[in-house]
């Protein structure tokens, strides 16, 4: 019973499902016939073949694939997978871009929150009215739409036409920042490290620095991706509040509630409480969505973060870095996906862990 | 709001008149209660008695406007005195002043305890915020008085118990906590919507022992509903049968049970061979329960009746055949 053997629990389940996802990615990208290790050093013609041949051989393209598979596995642990075209070790460039994407997933859940909350109540307030319609076309559209659709019509709108937003470069800050909870590693490893950690979130780090500029450049830089992934979501967001409420609203304990005299507050705080438990899970995964799939949005808005490193490892056939960010996409989602079980718990004390 | 004068007879808490409830479904206007009017007085315990789907329950809580689309309060009026004395009518009041009526002089036992709790709201915190709602006490002494409550309907460990959420109890442990908040701010009139249905059959005396005793400490009215004539007799003053959205007879419990008039009435005691032995449905009379969407004229039991002639597909009038016994049935009308 309890939390810490509900933890255990899960997180063994995770090494597995890691442990796949890994191996998938390896067999999808062994797969393809091409020469991979070509694509890494340039693809020119003129290149020493003895290069290449060092190159395979570092990497095992010319051993089986379960020993090449198992070193690539072992690296990649040890944090000591290198990506070839960089030369920069995966692990490293991977710590330097996930603050961004996750720079880009909260301005896209603060959107999402803005979009689908209030929708979500006016649509179960007026339901059957313009205003239930439109939340429902807003769902439509958001999931027939193709994203990156949506994002170069806004790009055209806000960027080209009206020029109220830019698409280069990512505001920081001109120093480190820490806060204070840097100084906990000693004490709880995991939060201080957090603490650390959240400094290297550009918007976080100028706050902590107090440069006030640079997050006021941050909201003009990533206010329009963050719409973008917040209107992708919103309306889906807005239908299930909007149908949780008008369960509650209609429930035997809300009309329990006004036969008890209790203010219109006091009603809504019992009707709200029961709606937002399917929102909670949603708006979970959601968040872990915008940080494991931003790979289209930071492509389109040119946002230097873990999406769009992944993309450019694609493109170059570079397959250590995919499996680097798949990994850290997996450990992303898992992670996520645990919060938002502890999460419902915590609101619904009928769940047991 | 209309200040019109009201009357109420002294010995009267409660009158209800004419009341008329609709509601809008797809499948058409679903005429729920039809022209409903009944007394309660002071001091006593008025069972609703009927057939399943006959009214019941909208009757009780259209008396605090308790209705929400697609139903519609169409007409009447629900005469109550306040504890202050003032007579008002329920259904033209303000919100707010409904507000402070409800759940403080006029409570509510809802029908089924486990879905009239929250379930993401603790046992205490029902009560508590009741009393907070009526009053300007604290939290905290609003709490002690949920644990002093909790004890009142008899719930082991009330101090342990308040913290407990609504699934961790048993049915009948929720029951008494639906009380407990029922009765939290002593009410002057107390509806009680089948409180023992789905409850084991010791339970059911326990709480039926319990309303009785409360009553008797709060001086309150109950108005009980429920299918089970067998606690009618056990703990009523007066009964009113009521039949597809109408009053059909009214009499006082003795008088009733010794000489039911209206054929419908006299099915149901029929169906219940020996009144002591309790039976949770009355389905032993010919005929189903008619649609309420299109009601049979006039008289609505007259499919089902073996004394029906033609003047019974018109309204038949509630007459007095004895003092306080009243029946709507061309049996005892003339035309
Ligand atoms: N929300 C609603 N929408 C449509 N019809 C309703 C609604 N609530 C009640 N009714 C109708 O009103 C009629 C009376 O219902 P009510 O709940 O008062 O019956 P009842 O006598 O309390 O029955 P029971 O003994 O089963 O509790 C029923 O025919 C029911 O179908
Ligand atoms: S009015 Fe007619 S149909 Fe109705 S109960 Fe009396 S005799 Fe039967
Ligand atoms: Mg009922």
């Amino acid at each position: 019973m309890g939390l810490g053997r509900f933890l255990a629990r899960r997180i063994a389940t995770f090494i597995p499902t890691i442990i796949g996802v890994i191996f998938l990615t390896y067999l999808i990208a062994y797969a393809i016939p091409a020469n991979p290790v070509r694509a890494w050093v340039g693809g020119e013609k003129m290149v020493d073949p003895k290069l290449i041949e060092r190159i395979r051989h570092e990497y095992k393209f010319d051993a089986p694939w379960y020993e090449q598979f198992t070193f690539l596995f072992t690296q990649l642990i040890s944090g000591q997978l290198r990506d070839p075209v960089r030369g920069k070790l995966v692990i490293v460039s991977l710590g330097e871009r996930f603050p961004i994407t996750v720079e880009l997933a909260l301005f896209g859940m603060m959107f999402l929150l803005i979009i689908s909350i209030p929708l979500g109540i006016a649509a179960a307030l007026k339901k059957d009215t313009p205003i239930d319609f439109a939340v429902r076309f807003l769902a439509l559209f958001g999931s027939s739409m193709p994203s990156f659709v949506l994002y170069y019509l806004l790009i055209l709108a806000f960027f080209t036409v009206l020029g109220i937003t830019y698409l280069a470069g990512i505001p920081e800050p001109s120093r480190p920042c820490r806060l204070f909870v840097s100084n906990l590693p000693n004490v709880v490893p995991v939060v201080g490290y957090l603490g650390s950690y959240i400094g290297k979130i550009p918007m976080f780090g100028a706050m902590m620095c107090g440069e006030w500029s640079v997050v006021h450049e941050t909201f003009k830089r990533m206010w329009l991706p963050g719409l973008a992934l917040g209107l992708l979501s919103g309306g889906f967001v807005a239908r299930i509040l909007r149908n949780s409420l008008l369960d509650a609203l209609g429930s035997e304990y809300v009309l329990f509630a006004r036969a008890r005299g209790l203010s219109k507050f006091r009603v809504w705080k019992h009707a709200l409480k029961n709606a937002m438990i399917p929102v909670v899970t949603v708006l979970g995964l959601q968040f872990g969505g915008f940080l494991a799939g931003a790979i289209i949005a930071e492509t389109v808005f040119g946002i230097p973060g873990m999406g769009r490193y992944v993309y450019d490892a694609i493109s170059r056939l570079n397959f250590p870095a995919i499996i680097g960010g798949t990994f850290l996409f997996a450990i992303v989602y898992v992670t996520v996906n645990l919060i938002v079980d502890i999460l419902y718990a915590v609101i619904d004390p009928r769940v047991r862990y | 709001m209309s200040k019109k004068y009201l009357e109420l007879e002294p010995e009267k808490i409660l009158s209800v008149k004419d009341l008329e409830v609709k509601f809008y479904t797809y499948a058409g206007v679903v005429h729920a209660v039809s022209g409903v009017s009944f007394d309660v007085y002071e001091n006593e315990v008025v069972a609703l008695v009927g057939e399943t789907g006959c009214g019941k329950t909208v009757t009780t809580r259209a008396i605090t406007r308790l209705i929400y689309p697609p139903g519609h309060i169409a007409r009447g009026q629900a005469i109550f005195r306040r504890r202050n004395g003032t007579v008002i009518d329920l259904l033209s009041i303000s919100e707010k002043e409904l507000r402070d009526i409800r759940g403080n002089e006029i409570a509510y036992i809802f029908q089924d305890p486990t879905s009239a709790l929250n379930p993401l709201f603790t046992a205490g915190e029902h009560i508590v915020e009741t009393i907070v709602a009526h009053s300007s006490t604290n939290r905290k002494l609003a709490r002690n008085e949920a644990i002093r409550l909790l004890k009142q309907v008899l719930i082991p460990h009330p101090s342990l118990r308040v913290k407990t959420y609504p699934h961790e109890l048993s049915g009948g442990m929720r029951q008494r906590v639906v009380i407990a908040t029922a009765i939290a701010n002593k009410p002057r009139l107390l509806i009680a919507d089948e409180p023992t249905t789905n409850l084991d059959v010791t339970v059911q005396a326990q709480i039926l022992d319990l309303l009785s005793e409360l009553k008797k400490q709060y001086s309150m009215s109950i108005i009980l509903i429920t299918h089970n004539l067998g606690i009618v007799a056990e703990i009523a003053d007066r009964v009113y049968v009521m039949y597809a959205g109408k009053i059909v007879e009214s009499a006082n419990v003795f008088e009733l049970f010794e000489k039911p008039m209206h054929p419908y009435t006299r099915g149901l005691l029929h169906a219940l061979p020996d009144p002591v032995r309790r039976i949770e449905k009355l389905e032993y009379i010919p005929g189903t329960v008619p649609s309420l969407i299109n009601p049979p004229p006039g008289c609505r039991f007259h499919p089902r009746c073996k004394f029906a002639k033609r003047v019974c597909r018109e309204e038949p009038p509630m007459v007095e055949v004895e003092p306080g016994h009243y029946v709507a049935c061309w049996l005892y009308a003339k035309r």
